[in-house]
């Protein structure tokens, strides 16, 4: 079997070691507030260039940081349930139905800011409403990042 | 509590859904698309929009022990039907934000492709309505959908 998290299964990845370092809760706090101010720079640099390319220059340290966030929380919001324990699954779907009113919220605001890059509305607001939709996807994960214990057996 | 007394048969379960969603879909789409505007005040429209969705709703909670079930506190479920629970609204929050996504995705495409640069109070009403439907029916739809009884279990 590869070290490739590229190749390998993906619980594999979620669980490998090298991502150790993501796992104690301070780090995944300090992750969680990378990713939310990456959010918060994304439509101030869209209104600031006035161009959409300049999404991508968010777009590769999001990947890192969404990738990070999901590895902290040893993929609990990315694996499907068979590959979960009964308790890790039992940790995500109460953090889902705990979190379903506010993510429905937030992906409604999403949408209408969104909605209205059809209608001339400034690239601050149509990237806000991108960064509402990021926060309304991620939500269950941030969350579970921010609030799961260390592990026992964290050094 | 359990959800397997007087519970309506899967297919019917199915069947409901489908049709609640579907009906309201179609509803929107009609209302949205501007075909009623000369016969119809939009402020009609928006009100067909809002029975429909009410109505929507009336119809999926008739299905009642899984109604309850999406939307009772935890101390009247067992065991079984909290993990059925806890599971419905992972799956209802996957599916309502990939709905949203798609949604802008098609809305995107077609005011570019119908040359649309403008909304009107029956389209935003359309969508209001659905999305209370939608949202607030959703666990429970899922749970409907996916809840084959104890014997899943054994």
């Amino acid at each position: 079997m590869s070290d490739n998290p590229f190749t390998q299964p993906l619980r594999k990845t979620m669980n490998d070691p090298q991502f150790d370092w993501a796992r104690p809760q301070r780090m995944r706090r300090r992750v969680v507030m990378l990713f939310l101010a990456l959010v918060i720079a994304q439509p101030i640099l869209l209104a600031a260039t006035g161009s959409p390319l300049s999404l991508l220059l968010i777009l590769l340290p999001f990947i890192f940081v969404m990738g990070t966030l999901n590895a902290s929380i040893r993929g609990m919001t990315e694996l499907r349930a068979r590959d979960l324990d009964e308790r890790e699954d039992k940790v995500r779907n109460t953090a889902y139905a705990r979190l379903y009113w506010a993510g429905l919220f937030l992906g409604m605001v999403a949408a209408f800011m969104m909605s209205t890059m059809q209608t001339g509305g400034s690239l601050l607001l149509v990237g806000s409403g991108l960064s509402v939709f990021f926060v309304a996807i991620g939500l269950p994960t941030l969350w579970l990042a921010w609030s799961l214990p260390d592990e026992p057996d964290a050094g | 509590m359990s959800s397997q007394s007087a519970s309506p048969s899967l297919l019917s379960r199915r069947f409901t859904v489908l049709t609640v969603y579907g009906g309201y879909l179609c509803v929107a789409l009609v209302v949205a698309s501007g075909r009623m505007d000369a016969h119809v005040m939009p402020s009609i429209q928006g009100l067909i929009a809002g029975i429909m969705a009410w109505s929507g709703v009336w119809i999926l909670s008739r299905m009642a022990p899984h109604w309850r079930l999406g939307q009772a506190p935890d101390a009247e479920l067992d065991e079984r039907e909290i993990a059925l629970r806890l599971r419905a609204y992972y799956l209802a929050y996957v599916i309502f934000n990939t709905g949203v996504f798609m949604f802008l995705v098609g809305l995107s495409l077609f005011m570019d492709i119908a040359k649309v640069s403008s909304v009107t109070y029956v389209q935003i009403s359309a969508v209001l309505w659905g999305v209370f439907l939608y949202g607030w029916t959703l666990p429970s739809a899922v749970i409907a959908w996916i809840d084959r009884g104890p014997a899943d279990d054994e």
